[in-house]
């Protein structure tokens, strides 16, 4: 490693820095007056064509200017708005030092959906720190920028702006932003091209700099001409330095009517040395100029004093650094030398093409690729596409650069590259999108041969690529699908394959065969196997530093023991994710989000709602910067059934449309919220809707016991329920039950169980109906499930009050204990105040045991703060009586505290 | 049939004189000029690529005069 900075770190300083002033301007204090007045208002527009010389105003002006500036040159690739935000970012942090660490996260990877979040966090880190000066943000040629989130964000920006932050904005063309709202307030100031044409006067300056005897009317004349057009004046000027009969060339150039910069450029061009000449055309095919650039180019070994030379004598480079490393041509210029270029066409390719070279060992994909394509080489570009995909796309997230190569390259070529095809399937596939997904890898699979036809050097090396190993990929691909559609065996078999084709070191697919693998188990049904498999994968997946994966695997195991009936156990491997993810006291990292979600779900099953509540909120906020996006649709889930079971209907159906926003492809085990979705439509009593999901589906109470489709199957139990087809839901329930049991799915049971319950009930078994709740609560009790059988409303409050009164009645019946019993009562009753729901139903008893006397009044001391001593002093008992009878009130009150004991208390009315 | 996706005749009037070479820049349309103006004209693939023809005389200063759709006789 040498000691000089990588080119990428060097490109994107260039892109910060005020482009450097140039000899021969001319101050136009107007302008900057004009500017100066427009700063007041918090949001400049500079907008006029090439030419005109805005990012000369721009550049002069800020550096006469005492506010801290941060300055943002935008090019063609900025587009892409995870880049352009990097980039804003980048250039804030110049002054508030520390913003683009702070706020990195927010832009991806992955690209997140929307940029509000990212946008607001970028408001507040500028007015956080008060008494910090404000902050200029200029953003030059704006008009680069045409993608359509991008420009929301941006507007978003603006409708937002605190003062603390002025904008301005330079473009060749009006920006769709909304001004014209703020032109109306008197919020925006504006300068445009009839302000930045040179007056008479302004023109006759900076003609005489270099002919200081231009008499006046020649001066007019020729401002008149190039109609105050700062380029047109500069060319003339150029044009005049070393133009020997002055009147000559004033009077043939005023009375012609050819394009100015056409007639101009060949007068400059016309008058320089061959070699100069040559060097500034061949050169015009090139962005950014460096020596070493031009060298590769040109061929010339004096392309670093060239290039001096022609910043010195005023043809129209800009220079882009401080150390005379890169250079631009104006735009308009290298338009003007590149259309003389392509005069031989042949030539600007051969250009081209060394170019292309010299970018590739820079390793800059981005310019390679333009070249390559420019010189019409297309198979080259499509390699540079190939092997810098996993970087691009994977490690950096930037999935709009990958989208604006693709379409540049010929279409059958395209399809005769597997690599491609793979690359547009991994691109699909992260939105589940099968259906687009599938025929490339059918395409892929036709022309797989063909990758071995030339060698392949990814950029991230082979253990962090997916497309260095073609077959093994292809066959991973497929095993997504699969897996997407809930197809247990195919995705075993494919995955499989998948294994087969790896090769040494290649670290970062034999991680996906990993993964893919426990999925497989999970497909099945094999819980206790997949729980192995994620096991020993997330030790695998830790030891490797993979901080995403282990993350997920967690997520997953934490899934998987929900599954199996085991709270306690998902608890605590989402403790151990937690550690996994970051220190204590660090601030919080996106992997730790996942975690957060799964303490929240099962605080949420144990109807803690306040706790629930707090880790889904964080759980949530994190994992919208997490690579995948399942927790946080699981996150927002979970929130919808909190806000359902607070008797917010509204905001439960509003997070609810939120988690189907991050959710894809078909609903199964791996996208459970069209399941949880229709759920949540028939417990708020909209039936039609459910049944029409179920139809849509394709379930019927006829189908076989299938894992994967068994939420959409508990959905349509409670379906035929609500549509008076009891026989029918218990039939089903009978074959998942036998199905569930014989793999042992505690968790499964427990619901099945519930909603069984509920059906017989239906059927006039009561028996029955107690019997199967009884078993449900024999497994759900030690574990503390609550919501399972409260969310089902008040059906399941009727069997539950039989079965309490069943007990009480028979002693020698199984006991479920009192404090469970009394804890599911709570909900109940909760769910009841809330007015969640349909009507309460006032059959069921609010307290399975009453409290004696001598309960009552210990509960009412302690509703008084009384201490246990005191009360047995008061009550003249022993204090080992007092803490009897206050377990006992705990017990009968389902309470876990003394302060929920006397919240509860007061509910029923036992105490005031 | 017209719309946004068909392909059409279109001619862009601009002022200023350019010289032949120009057609390289505008894609291989024809450059034709009399004495102060020049017309630019050719087939054109559609809206977003006459939208892209239009942003490259834009982008060269030149003021547009007018823009026709030749429809075909």
């Amino acid at each position: 490693m040498t000691g000089s900075p990588p080119e990428r770190d060097v490109l994107l300083a260039t892109k910060l820095q005020v482009p450097r002033s140039r000899p021969g301007l001319v101050t136009r204090r107007r302008l900057a007056d004009q500017l100066d007045e427009g700063l007041n208002r918090g949001l400049v527009l500079v907008a006029a064509p090439a030419g005109y010389g805005k990012s000369v105003l721009l550049s002069e002006w800020v550096r006469g200017t005492a506010q801290p500036v941060a300055w943002l040159s935008l090019d063609p690739g900025d587009n892409d708005p995870v880049r352009f935000w990097r980039h804003v970012l980048a250039a804030l942090d110049a002054v508030r030092p520390g913003m683009a660490e702070r706020l990195g996260p927010l832009a991806g990877p992955p690209a997140p959906p929307a940029y509000d979040a990212l946008v607001s966090g970028l408001i507040n880190d500028v007015v956080a720190e008060p008494g910090l000066p404000d902050v200029l943000l200029v953003l030059d040629d704006y008009h680069l920028i045409s993608s359509v989130t991008l420009q929301a964000s941006v507007r978003f920006l603006l409708d937002h702006r605190p003062p603390q932050l002025r904008v301005v904005l330079a473009s060749r063309s009006d920006p769709p932003l909304g001004l014209a709202r703020y032109r109306g307030r008197g919020e925006l100031a504006e300068v445009r091209a009839a302000d930045l044409r040179f007056t008479v006067d302004e023109a006759a300056e900076l003609l005489r700099q270099v002919s200081a005897d231009l008499d006046r009317t020649a001066a007019a004349a020729l401002a008149e001409r190039t109609e105050g057009w700062a380029v047109g004046l500069q060319l003339a000027a150029l044009s005049l330095r070393t133009q020997p009969d002055v009147a000559r060339f004033v009077a043939a150039f005023t009375g012609s009517h050819r394009y100015v910069l056409d007639y101009l450029t060949e007068e400059v061009l016309g008058q320089q040395r061959e070699d100069l000449r040559n060097f500034l055309l061949e050169t015009s095919v090139l962005e950014r100029l460096s020596g070493s650039l031009c060298h590769a180019v040109t061929g010339r070994d004096d392309s670093q004093q060239l290039l001096e030379e022609v910043d010195r004598s005023g043809l129209f480079v800009v220079q882009l650094d401080d150390v005379r490393g890169w250079w631009r041509y104006h735009h308009l210029f290298a338009d003007l030398l590149r259309t003389r270029l392509e005069q031989d066409p042949e030539h600007a390719r051969r250009l081209h093409r060394n170019a292309a070279r010299w970018y590739e060992r820079q390793r800059l994909p981005d310019p390679a690729i333009r070249h390559a394509l420019a010189a019409g080489e297309h198979e080259r570009a499509a390699r540079l596409v190939e092997e810098h995909f996993d970087t691009v796309f994977n490690l950096r997230g930037e999935q709009a650069t990958i989208q604006s190569w693709l379409p540049a390259l010929p279409e059958d070529l395209v399809r005769s590259r597997p690599r491609l095809l793979l690359a547009q399937a991994q691109m699909a596939s992260m939105h589940g999108d099968l259906q687009t997904m599938e025929p490339l890898l059918d395409a892929a699979e036709q022309v797989i041969c063909h990758a071995d036809d030339e060698p392949f050097e990814p950029s991230t090396g082979p253990e962090g690529s997916l497309l260095v190993n073609p077959r093994a990929m292809l066959a991973l691909q497929r095993s997504y699908a699969a897996q997407l559609r809930g197809d247990a065996a195919a995705t075993a078999a494919l995955t499989r394959e998948a294994m087969e084709h790896l090769g040494q070191n290649e670290l970062m697919l034999a991680s996906a065969v990993q993964g893919f693998q426990a999925t497989a188990e999970w497909l099945h049904g094999r819980l206790d196997a997949a729980a192995e498999a994620f096991e020993s994968s997330i030790g695998w997946w830790r030891r490797e530093g993979q901080v995403t994966t282990t993350a997920w695997g967690y997520y997953c195991l934490a899934r998987l023991q929900r599954g199996q009936g085991r709270l306690d156990a998902a608890a605590a491997t989402c403790e151990r994710a937690l550690a996994a993810a970051g220190q204590p006291g660090e601030r919080p990292r996106p992997a730790a989000g996942p975690a957060l979600v799964g303490l929240g779900q099962v605080a949420y099953q144990r109807d803690d709602l306040d706790r629930a509540l707090d880790y889904v909120s964080r759980g949530i906020t994190l994992c919208r910067q997490f690579v995948h996006t399942p927790p946080l649709a699981a996150g927002l889930v979970t929130l919808a059934w909190i806000r359902q079971a607070s008797g917010d209907r509204r905001g439960a159906r509003d997070a609810m449309t939120e988690a189907e926003s991050f959710s894809a492809g078909p609903a199964g085990l791996l996208n459970p919220v069209p399941a949880q979705r229709a759920r949540l439509l028939l417990a708020q009593g909209a039936v039609t809707r459910a049944a029409q999901w179920a139809d849509d589906c394709g379930l019927g109470p006829g189908d076989p016991p299938d894992y994967p489709r068994e939420p959409g199957h508990l959905v349509l139990a409670r379906l035929l329920l609500a549509e008076h087809h009891p026989d029918l839901a218990v039939a089903l329930l009978d074959r998942l039950d036998r199905a569930a049991a014989g793999q042992n799915r505690a968790g499964s049971l427990i619901e099945i169980r519930a909603i069984r319950a509920m059906a017989l009930a239906a059927l006039g078994d009561e028996t029955g109906a107690t019997s199967a709740l009884a078993a449900a609560l024999d497994s759900g009790c030690p574990q503390g499930y609550v919501r399972v059988f409260a969310d089902e409303g008040p059906a399941m409050a009727v069997v539950l009050g039989r079965l309490i009164a069943a007990q009480r009645g028979d002693q020698q019946a199984a006991r479920i204990p009192l404090a469970c019993l009394a804890r599911l009562q709570r909900a109940f009753d909760h769910g009841r105040a809330a007015g969640g729901g349909a009507a309460a139903d006032s059959r069921a008893p609010r307290l399975i045991e009453q409290l004696t006397s001598r309960e009552t009044e210990v509960l009412a001391m302690l509703a008084a703060g009384r201490s246990n001593q005191s009360i047995a002093s008061h009550l003249v008992i022993s204090l080992d009586t007092v803490k009897k009878h206050v377990s006992h009130v705990l017990g009968k009150l389902g309470a876990a505290n003394r302060t929920e004991a006397v919240a509860r208390g007061r509910e029923l009315g036992l105490i005031d | 049939m017209n719309g946004a996706a068909s392909p059409a005749d279109y001619e862009i009037r601009v002022e200023g004189v350019l010289d032949r070479q120009w057609t390289a820049w505008f894609e291989g349309l024809e450059i034709d000029s009399d004495d102060s103006q020049t017309v630019i004209s050719g087939p054109v693939a559609d809206q977003a690529a006459l939208h892209g023809l239009l942003n490259r005389v834009f982008d060269l200063g030149l003021v547009i005069v007018s823009v026709r759709r030749l429809d075909p006789d």
